[in-house]
């Protein structure tokens, strides 16, 4: 439950001026992709963000005098609810939730001016450069190299796991540039434009079928030096930042709840043309309901304790672990109900003998089943996340 | 300092039975110290806690009779608050009615001392003069701690059987949780006209009313005895040394107890959340009920297996407190109705029109 809350703020006509919001001005055609569960990609977003842009509703978790909604977190929460329930695509998250909050806090004011607009209004792309070939889980190993030459660095090396990089205009990457010292010391952040001479982007095949993965290639790329975001060596703090910053994003939880009402409705759907209802997704779907409730409980909790300032980071990670587990279950119930017929017919073979991506509902809930497996992996795996929450109740 | 699941219903009243409940619970292993916490609790009138003031009660809301059940079940302290403190008074305000009333005051008086039957396959024979005759085994009564009433429910008839009516027991049994129950014999027990409380509309009414409560209610000893189970195993894990290291710097141990502390809030959150809801909207719906509990009783089961896993071959011990919380659990899941009764329950009630209301 949220307490601290100011009490000049009208929710309820707050939340119906979002709702008649969502209703009126997310295009059908964008409603019926998010509903059905589709891939949305870089058009997808940007049709969305520019719409809210228009609206003053760009950023609803940054500050006003950037740009910003101002909203407090019952605010926040009442929009993603609102967003998700009415089937509009979530916001890109790159620029808005990632480097956006990072640059608020560690750019120049001239920073600020020439990257923000971009972001508010989807015009620039973001992609985050952080995991390596050898470092993963183990971020602070990277070794792609960034050496200081007069008002430019010059990066080398790799990047992997890089979502959305062929799609996006800019990386903001994690760059070595020192060994001195803890390895965590010597990490500089870089804003890099991904046209630059030397960058190839390659593709990874992904289990789902999909494309959103990629290698990123790093040859001798000359990066201005007012491209590094903070100081050189407090990369480490930037993506710490980052981290904590985002560990009580309402999305998350919201769209779990729209996502297990589509689950059920695909179940119903499955056993409609079955002899007998099958008890077992029956119960499984209403495990899954009442853990979405409390997934729910516990955003608000830890939401008024941050208002306090008494969040435990052990609450906030098992927030991040209860949801990215609890949507690999709900997903779970669905593949079971459509995988006897969907298992073995993934993807349609064209003429040519390659494999499709079809959009049908059905479809696209079996590229999420595959998908999903990367919710208890990529922002910090369950097993990293673990490792956080022990080291609060162990003490160590 | 170990760590310390937080509590769900924080206050005065939550820190006052928590100082009795580790107060008795040390004597709990013998049924005289039972009897006499029970005592006490009544002298404290967490009997009369849900009742409301004109009738004599404190006018407590779920969450005074939520702190009080927290308390006592994170000290493993076994009594009946479930039945005598929540689905009693539930059952007979929802009842409604002189006789009822009537009984609520004695209640608050502590003028009685009403224990309640689970549902009995009883055979009811109408009387002239409406009275009634019973025939059959009435099953599970907690007859080990006094009572002077017992409630029970028959064909859509509320009852209040005397405990001087009531036969000696035909069989007695000890729970996994040590409690004791017994069961009666019923042969030809005739009640008159006064011990029917309710019947038809109302008597359905005042049994979905206590049955809601008491849902919950176990749904919430259950997190609060899960909340206390962590902290034993913390402890435990901390302070035990193997292979020459504390086991808690094992990480396959550490992350077994992160999945049981993830449990933990979700449910506590959720039960808090609730009972919060039930008091701003007046009433309690039977889905959110039964689905509480079909959750906690699925939390129960792993919080049990996982505590007695973890605290190695002193898990097996009888009277390991974390042991003893974990048999308790094992009980507590097939209270107020297992999985199977909450499913069929949740199945005939209407689903919820969205999951955000």
């Amino acid at each position: 439950m949220i307490n601290a809350t100011p009490v000049d703020i009208d929710y309820d006509a707050f939340r119906s001026e979002v709702d008649e919001f969502a209703r009126e001005r997310c295009p059908p055609a964008l409603r019926e992709r998010v509903r059905s569960n589709a891939k949305l990609g870089r058009e997808d977003y940007a049709a969305w963000q520019r719409i809210l842009n228009a609206r003053g509703w760009a950023a609803p978790g940054w500050p006003k005098a950037f740009g910003g909604t101002g909203w407090d977190m019952r605010q926040r929460y009442l929009f993603e609810s609102v967003m998700a329930a009415r089937d509009c695509p979530p916001q890109y998250h790159h620029g808005l939730g990632h480097i956006g909050p990072v640059m608020l806090h560690f750019g120049t004011p001239e920073q600020q001016r020439r990257f923000l607009p971009g972001i508010l209004d989807g015009s620039d792309w973001w992609c985050q450069g952080y995991s390596e070939p050898g470092a993963g889980s183990d971020l602070a190993s990277l070794k792609t190299r960034a050496v200081r030459d007069g008002d430019h660095y010059v990066v080398s090396g790799q990047k992997i796991w890089t979502s959305h990089a062929h799609e996006a205009d800019w990386m903001y990457t994690l760059v070595r540039t020192s060994q001195e010292g803890r390895k965590q010391e010597g990490i500089t952040l870089l804003l890099i434009p991904l046209a630059l001479p030397g960058i190839r982007v390659l593709p990874i095949r992904t289990i789902d079928g999909w494309h959103h993965l990629n290698e990123v290639f790093l040859d001798e790329v000359r990066v201005p030096a007012d491209n590094r975001l903070g100081e050189e060596g407090q990369g480490w703090r930037c993506a710490k930042f980052l981290l904590d910053r985002e560990r009580l994003a309402p999305a998350i939880v919201v769209r779990l709840e729209r996502l297990l009402q589509r689950v059920a409705a695909q179940v119903a759907a499955v056993d409609a043309g079955q002899p007998a209802p099958d008890a077992a997704q029956a119960e499984r779907l209403l495990l899954a309901e009442a853990e979405v409730r409390a997934a729910r409980e516990l955003l608000l909790s830890a939401i008024d304790d941050e208002l306090r300032g008494v969040l435990r980071a052990a609450k906030s990670s098992a927030l991040k672990l209860h949801c990215s587990e609890l949507a690999q279950r709900i997903i779970g119930i669905a593949f079971d109900a459509l995988g006897p017929r969907r298992a073995a017919r993934f993807m349609p073979i064209d003429l040519e003998g390659r494999p499709r991506v079809a959009e049908d509902e059905e479809s696209n809930m079996i590229h999420n089943y595959l998908f999903y497996r990367s919710r208890t992996i990529a922002g910090g795996t369950s097993e990293v996340q673990k490792n956080v929450i022990a080291r609060e109740l162990f003490g160590a | 300092m170990h760590f310390s699941a937080d509590t769900m219903f924080p206050g005065d009243l939550y820190d006052a039975a928590s100082r009795f409940a580790s107060a008795a619970a040390a004597k709990l292993d013998r049924a005289a110290e039972r009897q006499d916490g029970w005592r006490q609790a009544v002298a404290m009138g967490w009997p009369a806690l849900l009742v409301d003031e004109a009738r004599g009660g404190a006018g407590g809301t779920l969450a005074d009779l939520g702190a009080v059940v927290e308390a006592c079940a994170r000290q493993g302290l076994a009594l009946p608050l479930v039945r005598r403190c929540a689905l009693a008074p539930a059952m007979l305000m929802a009842a409604g009615g002189e006789a009822a009333d009537g009984l609520l005051r004695a209640l608050c008086a502590g003028e009685v001392d009403i224990e309640v039957a689970g549902a009995a396959p009883l055979a009811l024979t109408p009387r002239p003069g409406g009275g009634v005759r019973l025939d059959g085994r009435l099953e599970q009564v907690d007859a080990a701690l006094p009572f002077t009433h017992l409630l029970v429910t028959v064909a859509e008839h509320l009852l209040l059987l005397p405990r001087a009516a009531l036969p000696a027991p035909a069989a007695r049994y000890a729970g996994i949780d040590g409690g004791e129950g017994a069961d009666l014999l019923l042969a030809g027990l005739e009640l008159p006209a006064a011990a029917v409380l309710q019947t038809g509309a109302k008597a359905r009414a005042a049994a979905v009313a206590g049955a809601d409560l008491a849902t919950l209610v176990t749904a919430i000893e259950i997190a609060a005895t899960l909340g206390a189970t962590l902290e034993h195993c913390i402890e435990h894990l901390s302070t035990r040394i193997q292979f020459g290291a504390a086991l808690s710097s094992f990480q396959v141990l550490r992350h077994r107890v992160v999945d049981s502390y993830v449990q933990y809030e979700s449910a506590s959150v959720l039960l808090a959340r609730l009972v919060l809801d039930t008091a701003s909207h007046g009433r309690l719906a039977s889905r959110d009920a039964a689905l509480c509990k079909l959750y906690l009783n699925d939390l129960a089961r792993r919080g049990a297996e996982s505590a007695i896993q973890l605290h190695g071959a002193m898990g097996m011990t009888a009277e390991l407190p974390a042991a003893r919380l974990a048999r308790r659990l094992l009980c507590a899941e097939f209270e107020q109705g297992d999985r199977r009764q909450q499913l069929a329950r949740l199945q005939a009630l209407a689903p919820a029109d969205e999951l955000t209301a």
